[in-house]
Order: structure tokens, then sequence, then C-alpha cells
């Protein structure tokens, strides 16, 4: 498949601050790329120098295979772009930001009329075409948004956290429209810090942490990168310190806890302890309730990659 | 155009804004024109409320007291301290003259031996000007009693009897026909009062109108990410404020000329609509000051207030509130750096006009140009600004 962003080395500086460090990014045709990060990484930067919204100090950005430069708006024609803010006019009617929106990129006002139709549809906003978006909740703005940026068809589409500040269904709308867009043909650049979401929908995801890549591939291929296999989780009383020592002893453990009536026992990669942990629970006469065993998340990965601790 | 069409839809569609600095500007305007009205073919002698207290009674303090009651309407005061207090607390006379005990003798006195004048007590209206005016009559009636008494060695009651017959001596008022004029006042002082909507009003309607599409607004990275070239995109965006003035103007010549239409009747079309074009040549100011504003990414209060005082500081030097006549010289040097100044007097040769010559047109051509140099220059600090906020 051909690359349709293919960014190399670039570098993006405020002032002493370095946003981007050497960043390299390779996006198929036809995928939905997610690229994740603590705020502050780079990701927004990153895409507004894909768009040419920045200039940058250094590096290279082809999309579609062709340069990018400030005034190739026939490449900006075939991009489409939602936000990370709500970015509609208050003005105008839900149907009517679809279309002006629309129409920075299509001229001709029956086809418009289609494509707004459609992208009304697409997003479930038709029953509330005529409705001013201050009259909108906080999911259907949300959808009104992602609609201004859909509607001309655009070929790559930069979603910027869309699903920020979003009820649980607006959020499933808003996912499973996400991939019936890539389902159409179009290639989706997707930002979050919502992990579930990233791992639901992306073939491919990207870490980043100070404006450079720590780590790249699929959600499985990320989650092989970390020393990290599944989570054992047994409701039981609290066990004594010696019980704790003695799950820890297993040679597949790395870690186990207690806590809020949970006994968590963190496993090796490719290792199966459920037993083991269950044979010394009962020696200790402990009786487990509730036993799961959870594999590794890519929040997990996440949080293993750009670390624990707060951050600005 | 798509971006011209909708900046200007979008700041069209602050309706509040709209009603607010066209309609309400334009019923002042009206209000303002109708009050001051076109008929001068008569007038109607004011008189004020007087009151005299004589505590003197001697000739001299009754010539004054007849002098004031024949120039006003007599109201009655009781002689107490209560009276008086409350007679001017809740201005029951515009004028009161209360004459001392003794002021008879006094004045007589002070003339003969060159003295100053006795002081006499009185009360002056803290409403309108006409209590002031009496007092001014008064005193100068009194200064006449004065000087016959410190001139001559007559009695007091020929003194009284000479300035009776001085006062009775006095100039004929009439009414005389003004030159016939090319517009109306009234439509004259509408205009002056509409300069107010297509400076303030449409600068207004610009910056706060267009302000969703301004560059630190998530709208505007929507815009820049499209396919539309930068030039074209801002050179759209000029335009629509030229289009949103051109909109007011429009909206305040067709009010002015419907709700002055009754006055308007005899006057000639040509003048009226020459009349227009420093107007529109001052919406022009008005648009490239709101396009400042909104370069300067200025919002809500600010622009109000940037707006409104802008307006009153140019309808001001204008003449709009206060005749220019009027002004300094200073006040009136810094009215001639501003484009007011030309707009009004490029209407005020329109409206002395009594038809529309070459020369005139020529004259209202040359003062509207040197307007829109003014437009100019701000315009181009705008789109700078506008320019550069937009890259930072």
């Amino acid at each position: 498949m051909s690359d349709i962003v293919n960014v190399r080395g670039l570098v993006k500086r405020y002032g002493e601050k370095l946003a981007l460090d050497h960043f390299d990014l390779r996006i198929a045709r036809g995928e939905i790329f997610g690229l994740l990060g603590p705020n502050g990484c780079g990701k927004t930067t990153a895409i507004n120098c894909m768009l040419q919204l920045l200039t940058y100090d250094r590096g290279d950005i082809e999309l579609f295979g062709e340069p990018m430069m400030p005034a190739r708006y026939d490449l900006k024609r075939r991009i489409g772009v939602v936000p990370q803010q709500v970015a509609v006019l208050d003005e105008l009617t839900v149907r009517e930001n679809v279309d002006a929106f629309c129409a920075l990129y299509v001229a001709d006002s029956r086809e418009r009329r289609r494509l707004v139709d459609d992208a009304l549809d697409f997003v479930g906003l038709a029953d509330h075409a005529r409705q001013r978006p201050r009259r909108l909740s906080g999911g259907l703005l949300r959808r009104l948004n992602i609609a201004c940026g859909i509607a001309h068809k655009p070929e790559l589409l930069f979603l910027d956290e869309p699903t920020v500040a979003v009820d649980p269904q607006s959020r499933n709308a808003i996912l499973d429209g996400i991939c019936r867009l890539r389902d159409e043909g179009a290639t989706v650049v997707y930002t979050s810090h919502y992990m579930e979401e990233v791992e639901q929908i992306c073939e491919r995801v990207m870490i980043m942490d100070a404006g450079r890549s720590v780590a790249e591939g699929t959600p499985d291929e990320l989650k092989r990168l970390i020393d990290l296999g599944e989570r054992i989780v047994v409701e039981v009383d609290a066990p004594g310190e010696s019980l704790l020592a003695r799950v820890r002893d297993l040679c597949c453990v790395t870690r186990a806890s207690y806590a809020d009536g949970e006994l968590r026992v963190d496993c090796a990669p490719a290792a199966h302890a459920l037993l083991d942990v269950l044979a010394v629970l009962e020696e200790a006469g402990a009786e487990p309730g509730r036993v799961w065993s959870e594999p590794p998340t890519l929040n997990d990965v996440f949080l293993e990659l750009c670390g624990r601790e707060l951050r600005d | 155009m798509h971006i011209f069409k909708l900046a200007g839809r979008v700041a069209l569609r602050h309706r509040g804004l709209l009603a607010l600095y066209v309609l309400m500007m334009a019923a002042f305007g009206f209000l303002m024109a109708s009050y001051v009205g076109d008929d001068t073919s008569s007038y109607q002698e004011t008189r004020p409320t007087v009151a005299v207290i004589d505590r003197d009674g001697s000739e001299l303090s009754g010539a004054l007291a007849d002098f004031v009651l024949g120039a006003g309407t007599p109201v009655e005061l009781p002689d107490t301290a209560y009276a008086l207090q409350d007679a001017a607390a809740k201005d029951l006379a515009t004028y009161v003259l209360v004459i001392p005990e003794g002021y008879g003798d006094a004045l007589v006195r002070a003339a003969r031996e060159g003295d100053a004048m006795p002081i006499l007590e009185r009360s002056v209206s803290f409403q309108g000007a006409q209590g002031s005016l009496m007092d001014e009559h008064v005193r100068a009636f009194a200064q006449r009693l004065f000087a016959l008494l410190e001139c001559t060695d007559a009695a007091p009651s020929e003194v009284v009897s000479w300035a009776a017959e001085a006062q009775s001596a006095r100039v004929e008022v009439g009414v005389t026909e003004s030159p016939t004029t090319g517009i109306p006042l009234g439509y004259l002082v509408f205009m002056q009062f509409s300069t107010y909507a297509l400076f303030g009003g449409t600068a207004v309607l610009i910056a706060c109108g267009m302000r969703s599409l301004a560059s630190d607004q998530p709208v505007h990275a929507r815009l820049r990410a499209a396919g539309i070239p930068e030039a074209s995109r801002e050179a759209q965006q000029a335009l629509a404020c030229l289009g949103i003035g051109a909109a007011v103007w429009a909206a305040m010549g067709v009010l002015g000329v419907l709700w002055c239409s009754g006055s308007l009747g005899g006057s000639d079309p040509m003048l009226i609509a020459l009349a227009q074009v420093p107007l529109l040549a001052l919406a022009c100011v008005g648009a490239a000051y709101g396009y400042l504003l909104w370069g300067l990414g200025a919002k809500g209060d600010a622009v109000h207030a940037a707006g409104n005082m802008g307006s009153m500081v140019l309808t001001f030097l204008g003449g709009t509130w206060v005749s220019q006549a009027s002004m300094g010289a200073a006040v009136t040097a810094v009215a001639r750096l501003t484009p007011i100044w030309w707009v009004i007097h490029a209407l005020s040769e329109v409206y002395a006009a009594t038809e529309a010559t070459g020369e005139l047109v020529a004259s209202v051509a040359a003062q509207t140009g040197l307007v829109l140099l003014f437009a100019a220059a701000i315009a181009v600090a705008g789109a700078a600004i506008a320019r550069a906020r937009a890259r930072a």
C-alpha cells in the first residue's frame, strides 16, 4: 500500500522549546492511524505542520506522494480537518455550518447540497439541521464539528481528539462513523487520550513523547514491546504480607499488590500463572471470590513508555 | 467569493447590533430632525416666571419691581424664609428678586458719594438660561438707575421716569426669510446624526459580527486549512467589511428618505443623492476602523467602547452635538485632521446649494476623496495587523 503521509526529520521550535524533534511519520493509504502521547508531546503541532498551518524549522512533508507546501491548495482540497476545539459558527444553523465549510472545497451548490445531506446523515444530525449550534448538547456539537470536516469527502482526514467531553453513546457513534469513513476509502489520522478508543479503531499506532516517536506499530506489536503479560485479579480477604511474598516469589510473577479487596498479580509476558496463584492461595487457606485475568492494554503500554508521573 | 459571502452573512446575523446601531440611531436622528423642524416662518417669545419681594417700598425699588414683573410672568411668593427656600428648591419661579430694606436710599447715597452699588439678592433657576438672562437685564436696569443718579442731581422719581422712558425704546424683532436651501434643515440634521451609525455602528458590526472568523478563533484554522489562497481569503474578508459598511449606509439612506419624506418633497433628488456620497465614504472609514479592531482581536466590551467613543469624538468634532462655529480654534484645527470634518463640510455645501452644479459635484467629490484616503490608511494598518496576528 502506498504512503499517503510521509514526514521525515521534522523539527519545530517555539523559541527555546523543541516541540518536534526529528519527527518521522509514514501512514499508508486507507488506514486509521492513531497518534498518542501525553499533553504537550507535539501531536497537534505535528498535525498543524502537516497542514501547513505552522511553519517548521527543518524536515520534509509529503502528502499524497507530493511535497506539501503552504501554497499547495490542490493538496489541501483533498484533506479534511476536525480540530480539537469545536470550530463552528454560532451565527449559522447546523446545516448552514456544514454547507459553509463544505463550500470552501466544493463550489457547485447542487453537489454541495447532496454532500451536506450525506454528512448530516452520517453524523446523525439531520433532525437538528435547522438548529443553532448553541442549542446542541456537547455530543451533538462534536458531531457537527466532525460533519464540517468530512462533508467534502476528503481522502485524508485529521481528527484531533474528536471525542473529548463526549458521552459514551455519542463516542460510540463517532467511532463507528470513523470506521465507516475508512471503509469508504478515507485515510484517518486520529489523536486521542482515550487508549481504548485507539485500540478499538486504529490499525497502527504511534506513541509520541517530547516531540518524537517512542514506539510505533499495531496495538498488539506495541503490547509486545513492554515487559508485561496478563494481570490476574482475585477478590479475596486481605492476605498477610507473607502470603503476598509467596505470590511474588512465583517464577512468572513480576508484581503483586493488594488494594480495595482485590489481589492484583502482574505476570511476565506469555506466562500463564493463574493456576499457580490459586494454588498458593488455597495452601494459605484463603477463600477466593471472583477471579479474572486481564491482558495488557494500550494504556499499560502508554504508561510504561511515557512514565506514570504527572505532566504539565 | 465564498469567504466574502460567509463573512457578510455571519456579521449581518447579529440582528441585535443591527437594531441597536442602525435602527435606533436612525430613529434618534429622526427625532432630532423632528425637534429642529423646518418651519422658520414664525417665532414665539418665551417669558420667564418671576417673583419680587420688595422690602424697601421706595420709588427706586418700585421701579425695579415693575421692570421685573413687566418682563416675565409674575408668581406670588410670601416674604418668608421658608417660602423663598421652597421656591428655590422646587424651582417655582425662574427668577426671584429680593430688594432689601433701604435699598433706594443706599443706591442714591452710593451714586452721589462715589461708592459701589448696593447688592440685590436674587435666586436664579437651575433649569435653563432664562433666569440668568433675566438677571442680566435687571442688573443693567439697576446700573442705568445708578448712572442717572450719579450724573445728575435729579430726584429718584425723575430718574425712574427717565429710565422707564429709555427702557421703552425697544428693538423690533421679526422674522426674516432665510435663503432657500437644497435640502431641508431637518434632513441635514438627520444626516449629521447618521454619521454616528455610519462610523461606530459599522465598526462594531464588523468587529463583533465577524469575530468568529478572527485569527484567534478555532474556525480560522479551518479556513486556513482549506484550499483557498491566503491573499484571496484576506481580500474577501476586507471586501466583506466594505460590504457591511455599504449595507449600513444603504439602510440609513433608505430610512432617512422614508422618515423625512414629508420635508423632502420639494427637494432636488440630485442633491439628496449627492449628499449620500460623502456619507458612503464615511461608512468606508467606519468599515476600515472595524477591520482594524477586528484585526487587533478586540472583542465584546472593548469593541463597543472603541466604536462608541470613536463615534462620540467624531460626531462632536463634526458639529453634531455642538455647532462647529461655537468651537475654539484648537478644536477646529483637530477636527480638520479627521474625516468627519470633510463629510460635514461636503454636506453643508449640498445643504446651501440650490441645484447640483458641476462645481458642487467636483467639490463634494474632492472632499469625498479625502475621506476615502482616511479609510485607505486605516484599512492598510488593519490588514497589516490582521496578517501579523494570523501568522503569530
